[in-house]
């Protein structure tokens, strides 16, 4: 009987707790995730520090990172950028490449170089469809990482 | 002296053992009985509450059986739904009917994508036109469109309300239109929605929703 609520109890809590981490499910990705976009570029991104990524190319070069996502809805994404003409923008994608929602460019604040906060938005995640932030990141500058929420 | 000294020492010691013994016995009378009482305790309570053991194990199963659909099928739209939920019993009200949560109410299955475009096709049918956005959101589209649309695409329709513009536009292959997504909608400050791309004939054909800067679409 006791053994039986105690497993009851057990079952209960795990429901809740299961229900709570799906709600709350956060997540931080370093500027590593990212790779060039295209393969020619791929030579232009060096690690910067531990775990973000920098250009040293001449020229804005662009960058893209991918996360499977497992809660339909509404995420807002951030990405966290040092530069001063550098942009990113947070699209969702399909199980054929293709674009479901795709957010506005969001470009950092001018002056000298800084590390900033994009707000690239809220995307909206379907079953089977990935979030995706797509950068141009200008030479020295650097991606630190991208949360989503 | 020495022989009544152990004579005397003989009977101390069997008295002593008989003591025990008797204890001994006793104790375990005693403990038999409170056996006793705890099985007719056990026996009562088992009958007393068999019907509410059984709603609370049915309950058990059925918060199990939600965990695991829940932690196996979160993409799942359709997985989601606990299919047992119907034939579970209520847990009985009582004493400690609250040692097991009610198991949660059955979510509604997620939009798919399909529902989610006819949703904002039909907000967008429903808006009215605000001259004033309406005006200026067909000329930032219209202006992206002159600088960055290749020339073999052309503009089927375009059409502006008060927080969305559905746009209508003819491409020669998939490249072109990845490649105007990509870079040539960078002017529009909010979010587009790519509502449908499909080959048609010759043509590759894409509507897009573009939503106001700041508003969220009905998705």
């Amino acid at each position: 009987m006791k053994g039986l609520q105690t497993l009851a109890k057990v079952c209960a809590f795990g429901v809740v707790a299961l229900s709570a981490g799906t709600a709350a499910a956060w997540q931080y990705h370093p500027g590593y995730a990212f790779k060039a976009y295209y393969a020619g570029d791929t030579g232009c991104f060096n690690p910067n520090s531990w775990s973000s990524i920098r250009n040293d190319c001449t020229t804005t070069r662009t960058l893209i990172a991918s996360v499977p996502m497992w809660a339909v809805g509404y995420h807002p994404t951030t990405v966290q950028i040092y530069g001063n003409n550098s942009w990113c923008q947070s699209l969702t994608v399909n199980g054929v490449g293709n674009a479901g929602q795709v957010g506005p460019v969001v470009y950092t604040v001018a002056g000298p170089m800084a590390w900033q906060t994009l707000n690239t938005g809220d995307r909206y995640v379907w079953e089977d469809y990935a979030i995706a932030i797509h950068c141009g990141l200008q030479p020295g500058g650097v991606i630190g990482g991208f949360t989503i929420d | 002296m020495t022989s009544r000294l152990q004579t005397v020492l003989a009977l101390v010691n069997t008295a002593a053992i008989a003591g025990v013994l008797f204890a001994f016995v006793d104790h375990q009378r005693d403990s038999r009985q409170e056996l006793e009482e705890l099985r007719a305790q056990v026996r009562k309570a088992s009958t007393g509450d068999s019907l509410d053991l059984a709603g609370r194990r049915a309950a058990a199963e059925t918060a199990m059986r939600l965990w695991a659909a829940n932690a196996g099928a979160q993409p799942s739209a359709a997985r989601a739904q606990p299919p047992v939920q119907a034939q579970t019993p209520a847990p009985e009200e009582g004493s400690e009917a609250g040692d097991v949560p009610p198991p949660p109410p059955p979510r509604p299955p997620p939009p798919s994508f399909e529902q989610s475009r006819t949703r904002v096709f039909t907000a967008f049918a429903e808006e009215t036109v605000d001259n004033d956005w309406s005006g200026k959101a067909s000329q930032t589209l219209n202006e992206a469109f002159r600088q960055h649309l290749p020339a073999s695409s052309r503009v089927k329709s375009l059409d502006c309300r008060a927080t969305l513009c559905r746009v209508e536009l003819v491409h020669r292959t998939a490249a072109d239109h990845g490649a105007l997504l990509m870079n040539g909608l960078r002017a529009w400050p909010g979010s587009i929605l790519v509502a449908s791309e499909a080959q048609e004939g010759a043509d590759y054909v894409v509507t897009l929703l573009a939503s106001k800067e700041g508003t969220r679409p009905p998705l």
